[in-house]
């Protein structure tokens, strides 16, 4: 699982890219009109898009939320396309990215969740209080904690495989099959250019992936109580 | 080589090579079920498309996940092998 590369080239390319979206989001919001110009309309339809995406997921009070989720897809979605250029690197494409974003994805879940039903009601909410009956409850407790707990490694997983996934399938094509006919028969031909085809779209997805998680993380751990019961209700 | 060591080589080189497979083939099958679930619900009801599709990405995503799990096994496992020079 190891990386020929070592740790911090993968900080440098994350530096890069938060350099990028810096200049972006400088560029963007310089200069706003009322009538937006080409940039600005193009900016608006991805701010938009995910105002959409968090009232649709999360609920009215989502609007918080925008900039999380905005951010993460931004900042996963540009890591992932450095590895698609040439000297780039992915820098999703290392656990320590990964898991980094995750866990602020999940701290954040959780200061939420305690902001939304007070501490109290956090636990109770683990333990099902009041929803089935008393003597399920500390069995429900663990099962929530270790469900809890599987979120972040699932999502760092998730996008770390893929991204890994990606670059060993193209240094494997390019080993095994683009190198050797470049140094017997002088015949470039790019076998990895499928596979990177498939990249492009596995950055978009994953990046998308991530930031609905979430949305979605954040909704169930801040969706009222009332709704919950007439929820229930309407299902029984 | 001990028969011992052989065969805890043999055991580690099909775990390496069969498990990925086998993985994929299930994901396949889940993957393609979903999104025929999801392809019938579009032509059925296009106007709710656009939630569908959110849906089953998420849903590809979950499915998928479980196979870059055992991915991460494999090269887990692919490290534990020696390099034999023939």
């Amino acid at each position: 699982m190891e990386h020929h590369v070592s740790p911090w080239v993968f900080a440098v390319f994350a530096g890069i890219a938060y350099g990028v979206l810096v200049i972006f989001a400088l560029f963007s919001t310089r200069n706003l009109q009322k009538r937006p110009g080409r940039w600005q309309n193009f900016v608006e339809v991805i701010y938009e898009f995910f105002d959409n995406l968090a009232v649709s997921v999360v609920g009215e009070h989502g609007r918080k939320y925008v900039p999380l989720a905005g951010t993460l897809f931004l900042f996963i979605l540009t890591c992932n396309l450095m590895g698609l250029i040439p000297p780039g690197l992915a820098p999703t494409a290392s656990l320590n990215t990964t898991l980094a974003l995750a866990l602020i994805v999940i701290i954040y879940v959780q200061i939420e969740a305690i902001r939304a039903r007070g501490i109290v009601g956090y636990f109770k909410h683990f333990a099902r209080v009041g929803e089935v009956p008393i003597l399920i409850s500390p069995l429900l407790f663990v099962i929530e904690v270790v469900s809890e707990l599987a979120k972040p490694v699932s999502l760092s997983i998730r996008l770390y495989a893929n991204m890994f996934g990606k670059e060993q399938v193209t240094l494997a094509l390019i080993t095994a099959f683009a190198v050797p006919l470049f140094q017997k028969a002088y015949l470039p031909i790019p076998f990895q250019f499928p596979v990177m085809m498939l990249g492009l779209l596995v950055a978009f997805v994953q990046a998308f992936v991530f930031s609905i998680l979430t949305l979605i993380y954040l909704a169930l751990a801040t969706e009222h109580h009332e709704e919950h019961h007439e929820a229930h209700a309407h299902a029984h | 080589m001990e028969v011992g060591t052989g065969l805890y080589l043999m055991g580690l080189a099909l775990a390496a090579g069969l498990g990925l497979p086998l993985a994929v083939i299930g994901a396949g099958l889940g993957q393609g079920r979903a999104v025929a679930g999801a392809m019938e619900g579009m032509a059925r009801q296009p106007e709710l498309a656009g939630r569908i599709q959110t849906g089953m990405i998420i849903g590809l995503a979950f499915i998928e996940s479980l196979v870059l799990f055992s991915f991460v096994i494999f090269f887990l496992l692919q490290g534990r092998l020696p390099t034999v020079t023939p």
